[in-house]
């Protein structure tokens, strides 16, 4: 027994026996997924009765692992993304001189969890339309007006709107390291703020297709300014590679279909409840 | 730079972005970006991923549903069948090795070989002496893909090997040598096994 894990010691990878008494007392669930690959990719085919048991239990691995990350929002209910990733990972198992290869042996986890993110970037992607890429025009004066109305939506119509820029000002010495810096002069961003962990925990930003926008969303809420002229304080704009007048635009949206979003309304009612 | 080494080194910095940021911050994905410009798309993506999966909730209660289960896993029969075939095939293009020559790279004697796996040693000494005629029952083919961690197919060829060169029996001074190969059941029913070993061998359980 592993005193550090709480696991049992597995049987060295070629440990052909070892294997085979392992799996006549159903005691592979007691093991490391790493060991178990070991045995896998070192054992190959020597005893295919243990080759298929290990391939059975580490299928079962992934795709609980999978399941339990991967939202049913996707197409299929996330299935078509498990399958493509579960054939992925077993594929690498088998050629363990590739990176997804060598590292399943290390981290198993982290390699099976990266790679159905790599899947669903990858679909993100394909999903992708023409609406949801970023606008490429020159800024027009009526757009300059547009940026500064945005501040009219609010999903609390009795909280009055602040003045754009210096939602986020950065006042801090610029010799130092900077602090974050928290919007605390907009009231409807601590409105937002009180039922953001709720809003995710709902599932309710599911309802904002574009993953984009939800990266700009999350990045607002957590205090980043849209633009930012100072050293070392990155902005929405610059982590995503947009304009300002994007980004403004996408924060924007998305607080407007938060707006509308029933789940939302439900959650204010509580939260006003819960004042009163 | 090749289309292979891109790809690799593109995982390996994904992976890396991942493993420290699990909830990127927009100084992080700068940071990233700036490092690795010619994946700035695919770590502003995957930093998007990341940040759907640092506010989720998981369903550490989570069942697999059977179907998917028994699909995934049909699924990963086929990987390894089609990873041995393409092996084989490599293997096949090279040499194809006599059963000695298996013997010699596990380092076992026949009658070592017949104990692991309980059949008369009788039995292999007349499937490795080309003896034995086609076809071999599968239980004693599996039986020694297992032990001599080999293949279906190298043990064919094997055996093809050895009818094909079979040894001769020894020198009596009433007669010549002489080979006298027999059906695989013959040389099962005739060996000294008991009857239930034989039954088995047979496939007749």
């Amino acid at each position: 027994m592993d005193t550090r894990t709480g696991e049992e010691a597995p049987p060295k990878p070629t440990d052909l026996v070892g294997w085979r008494e392992a799996i006549a007392a159903d005691r592979l669930k007691v093991f490391r997924l790493e060991a178990l690959v070991a045995a896998f990719q070192d054992l190959g085919n020597r005893d295919t009765q243990v080759q298929h048991a290990l391939a059975k239990h580490l299928t079962d691995a992934i795709l609980h692992m999978l399941r339990k990350h991967v939202g049913t929002n996707h197409p299929n209910e996330g299935w078509d993304i498990i399958h493509r990733t579960h054939h992925q990972v077993f594929t690498a198992l088998l050629n363990p001189k590739s990176a997804d290869g060598r590292g399943l042996r290390v981290a198993f986890g982290p390699r099976v969890l990266f790679r159905v993110k790599d899947a669903i970037a990858a679909e993100q992607r394909e999903r992708r339309t023409s609406d949801d890429a970023p606008p490429k025009k020159k800024l027009t004066p009526g757009d300059q007006k547009d940026i500064g109305e945005e501040y009219s939506i609010d999903i609390d119509a009795s909280v009055e709107p602040t003045e754009p820029d210096e939602e986020f000002a950065v006042l801090d010495d610029p010799n130092k390291t900077p602090p974050r810096p928290i919007p605390q002069e907009d009231p409807l961003s601590d409105e937002m703020r009180d039922v953001d962990e709720k809003i995710n925990v709902e599932g309710i930003l599911d309802c904002v297709r574009n993953p984009d926008k939800r990266m700009a969303f999350h990045l607002f809420m957590d205090g980043v300014p849209y633009k930012s002229k100072k050293k070392n304080v990155e902005s929405i704009a610059q982590a995503l590679g947009i304009s300002e007048k994007t980004a403004r635009e996408w924060v924007k949206e998305v607080r407007q279909l938060l707006a509308e979003h029933e789940g939302v309304k439900h959650l204010r009612k509580m939260r006003v409840g819960a004042r009163s | 730079m090749s289309d292979q080494i891109k790809t690799a080194d593109r995982d390996e910095v994904l992976f890396a972005f991942h493993q420290e940021c699990e909830r990127p911050s927009a100084e992080k994905i700068v940071e990233w970006v700036k490092r690795f410009p010619q994946f700035a798309e695919d770590i502003r993506a995957h930093a998007a991923v990341a940040w759907d999966w640092a506010t989720q909730t998981v369903d550490l209660e989570v069942k697999v549903d059977e179907s998917m289960a028994a699909r995934a896993y049909s699924e990963a029969l086929n990987i390894i069948y089609a990873a041995e075939t393409s092996t084989e095939t490599a293997k096949t293009v090279t040499q194809s090795r006599t059963f000695q020559q298996m013997q010699a790279a596990v380092g076992k004697e026949t009658y070592q070989l017949a104990r692991e796996m309980d059949v008369g040693r009788g039995v292999l000494a007349d499937l490795f002496n080309g003896w034995m005629l086609p076809p071999i029952r599968n239980r004693l083919v599996d039986g020694l893909v297992s032990l001599l961690g080999t293949t279906r197919k190298e043990i064919n060829s094997a055996l093809e090997l050895a009818l094909n060169s079979p040894r001769l029996e020894h020198a009596k001074s009433t007669r010549t040598p002489v080979v006298e190969a027999r059906p695989c059941d013959d040389i099962i029913r005739d060996s000294n096994m008991s009857p239930e070993r034989k039954h088995y061998w047979l496939e007749e359980d």
